[in-house]
């Protein structure tokens, strides 16, 4: 009854808290960099292109720079409805990629320049301004 | 008396009379399997065609009514972008892509009732709830809910008119009670008191909810804008959600124990994360709590307020991230200046629903012995010991009877120095039975109840309905899903703000105004009809609002069950790509979307539906006795008032089976 804190020693079970606010706080900054561990299991896939409609961003990235004859692989993924990727040029067209979804595609340009990327499914009152770029050089 | 058991008796079996019959002839209702493509020559008669347009994020027409037995094929056409069609209780999952026209059949439906045709392709944020109805008819499923719905009604009533059950609800006796840390075999109970009165208990299960909700704001802010591939909503808004709801009726609160938006100011409050140091004066700018919010009003209108955006809430990850990334920082705001939980217990909108079914739940903290409690000059329970901090939800916690504010914290158990705390498992319901007037009727408890027993069956028909237009105006008419880099693609039309305030009056209307009303009405008609003198009108619709917490709770808990048990594989992908980006962590990510028992959801929403009205008609007896102190002035009122539980019975069977 009497003061304002019980006789409890100000470093009782001090080293305890040390672990809980070492554990709480490697919690929240493993979380932290949880964005940053970006590309976790796709290493082998080559590059990644996001597809997004045309509002939240398009291709993303919306320009890939590959050299003539060499092969490259791109994983392109669908984020939000269903897409497909495009290059009316080289003739590509992995038809329609559902929404959280991959597909995997090699590449081999023969001739240097630059290809449009479109995509061929309808997904937003946008879809028609979808464009991306393949950069080919030598 | 005896004419109203034999009217009450004729209904039963009447009502009974209609379901047997027609369920001794119904067809059984099976999941059935079908391919796509049936060879046509199979088929006798030429299958009709049904056409159907499928948009961003309906399907048109609505509703399509089939006969039994009929052969029907779906020529399924996209408007806009690529759709899929899945059909409750078939193995069919076709895409439908762009401008083009899809023929899904020939389909037999041979069992009568409803089904859902659903959306099988992500098209957009609202694509878990574009529906359509197809109503196989005759539709005697519906005819037999409807009888055991009135038979449920009808039969409770007999039951609480006998007498039987004066101290029992639904048959379980009142008084049984069962102490975990007294009653239970001596190692059970060491363990238990062991785990209970363990200083880290708390903080180990607030640990993980802190890394998930790290991970809900990565994927909130820059994950994949889609809600369902998003973790932000795919486990918040399909499994935590419909956990919770589970967990109120077995657990009480135990979220409010685990949750960790006001774990950092209840923490700096006390300077520890487990450990107890000062227990009287706990680091904070002391103010006191203002009187005029020391109520539910907050809880319960922050609740409606969330109903009002919920369309954007669980489908848009931003505003999901930026809800609970606001709610942190108020919560430890309110921490930091007035030391305690009150932000738990007057501001957190799931606090209020939380704690208002609560009540119902069969596990309390309760003190074993008052009497002790009431001998006792320390008040440990209050004011704190060496070995825990006094009540931080300021209860206290030697004369608790009710679960509404407790938080299952457990440092009373752990402060008791006679250790008269403890956990005890009994009935539904008990702590509603015992209210009357001794216990002062509160307004804002009560419309807590209102709101939420108007919301469920309502979420029920604009979530899982097929009406477009409903789900548009709280959708603000926004196609886009938005994760924070994308915030502004919602930005709606004027037209669009308009519809969603239209929305916003028609829900406030119904949980304010509409429903409150007529549970006035056939509250001052109870009245009328058993003649109470004593007890004001006003006591009465108060009194009674309170057996409405375990029945909204049954309605929330079947709404929740729909809501998993179709949309289980998006929670569980989530785990695996938290940011929709994909990821596959645990190997879970291309889990395929696929409804379980679709076709006979409606089957196992009827009997908790029907255990909440019971519920709902015995409680209110019990209340009207401990009102009016007269058993048939309390058996006439709640005659009465079982007519309106009948009536949002059948609403609900209206909506899920006709």
């Amino acid at each position: 009854m009497s003061g304002d804190k019980w006789d409890v020693p100000r470093h009782q079970g001090i080293q305890l808290e040390i672990v809980a606010l070492a554990i709480v706080g490697i919690t929240i900054m493993a979380s932290v960099n949880i964005p940053f561990a970006n590309n976790l299991n796709l290493a082998d896939e080559g590059l990644i292109v996001r597809i997004y409609i045309h509002e939240s961003g398009g291709f993303q990235p919306d320009a890939i720079l590959v050299k003539v004859g060499e092969t490259t692989k791109l994983t392109l993924m669908a984020m939000d409805v269903t897409h497909s990727f495009v290059i009316p040029e080289l003739g590509i067209d992995t038809g329609p990629i559902k929404a959280g979804h991959t597909e995997v595609i090699e590449l081999t340009p023969k001739e240097a320049g630059t290809f449009t990327i479109y995509c061929g499914v309808l997904c937003s009152p946008e879809h028609h301004l979808m464009k991306g770029k393949l950069v080919v050089t030598r | 008396m005896r004419l109203r058991v034999a009217i009450l008796l004729a209904i039963t079996i009447l009502s009974f009379g209609i379901a047997i019959p027609i369920v001794a002839q119904t067809p059984y209702p099976v999941a059935q399997v079908q391919a796509t493509h049936i060879d046509s020559s199979e088929v006798g008669e030429t299958p009709r065609v049904i056409e159907l347009k499928a948009f961003q994020f309906g399907f048109e027409p609505e509703r399509i009514s089939v006969g039994v037995g009929e052969s029907v094929i779906f020529r399924v056409e996209s408007l806009d972008v690529t759709h899929g069609v899945y059909i409750d209780g078939f193995d069919i999952f076709v895409e439908v892509p762009p401008r083009q026209t899809v023929d899904i059949g020939p389909i037999k439906f041979d069992v009568p009732g409803k089904y859902k045709i659903r959306c099988a392709t992500t098209c957009g944020p609202l694509h878990p709830f574009m529906v359509a109805d197809v109503v196989v008819e005759p539709n005697q499923p519906l005819y037999i809910f409807t009888g055991l719905t009135i038979a449920a009604s009808t039969a409770t009533l007999l039951y609480v008119g006998s007498g039987v059950g004066r101290r029992k609800i639904l048959g379980i006796p009142i008084d049984g009670e069962i102490d975990l840390l007294g009653n239970l075999p001596g190692s059970i109970r060491y363990l238990l008191k062991r785990i209970l009165q363990w200083r880290g208990l708390q903080f180990i299960l607030i640990l993980p909810n802190i890394f998930v909700f790290m991970v809900i704001f990565a994927a909130a802010f820059v994950g994949n804008p889609m809600g369902n591939l998003n973790f932000s909503i795919a486990v918040v808004w399909i499994l935590w959600f419909a956990a919770v709801e589970f967990m109120i009726l077995f657990a009480s609160r135990l979220w409010c124990a685990m949750c960790p938006i006001p774990a950092f100011g209840e923490w700096l409050n006390r300077m520890r994360l487990s450990t107890v140091w000062s227990i009287r004066k706990l680091v904070s700018l002391n103010k006191s709590w203002p009187i005029r919010l020391d109520n539910m009003w907050i809880l319960a209108l922050g609740f409606l307020g969330i109903s009002l955006i919920v369309p954007w809430l669980v489908t848009r990850p931003v505003v999901s991230g930026l809800l609970f990334l606001i709610l942190i920082i108020v919560a430890f705001v309110i921490h930091l200046v007035y030391g305690g939980r009150y932000f738990c217990l007057n501001i957190c909108p799931a606090s209020g629903y939380i704690g208002h079914h609560s009540v119902a739940s069969i596990l309390a903290i309760r003190p074993r012995d008052e009497s002790i409690c009431e001998r006792h000059v320390g008040k440990e329970c209050i004011r704190g010991s060496p070995s825990g901090y006094g009540c931080p939800w300021k209860r206290y916690p030697g004369g608790l009877k009710c679960n509404t504010y407790c938080g299952l914290c457990t440092e009373c158990l752990k402060s008791c120095p006679l250790e008269n705390m403890t956990v005890k498992l009994r009935m539904i319901g008990k702590d509603i039975a015992e209210v009357g007037v001794k216990l002062k009727p509160r307004a804002d408890e009560a419309w807590m109840g209102f709101i939420r027993l108007a919301l469920a069956p309502f979420y029920m028909l604009v979530f899982f309905g097929p009406f477009f237009w409903i789900k548009d105006w709280g959708n603000m008419g926004v196609n886009f899903g938005a994760n924070l880099l994308t915030v502004h693609l919602l930005m709606p039309t004027s037209a669009g703000f308009t519809n969603w305030l239209m929305w916003a009056a028609i829900v406030s209307s119904t949980t304010l105004v509409i429903f409150p009303g007529a549970f006035f009405i056939f509250s001052w008609l109870a009245r009328r009809a058993a003649d109470i003198k004593d007890v004001s009108s006003k006591d009465v619709f108060l009194g009674f609002s309170n057996a409405l917490t375990p029945y909204a709770l049954m309605l929330w808990v079947s709404f929740a069950f729909s809501l998993v048990a179709i949309n289980w594989a998006y929670p569980l992908r989530a785990f695996s790509d938290p940011l929709g980006w994909g990821w596959d962590l645990v190997g879970t990510s291309h889990i395929k979307w696929n409804p379980l028992l679709a076709d006979l959801i409606p089957y196992i929403q009827l009997p908790i539906v029907l255990f909440g009205l019971a519920l709902a008609v015995d409680l209110t007896y019990k209340i009207g006795i401990n009102m009016f102190k007269e058993h048939r002035k309390a058996i006439k009122a709640t005659s009465i008032m079982s007519i309106l539980y009948a009536a949002v019975a059948l609403s609900f069977m209206l909506i899920i089976m006709g």
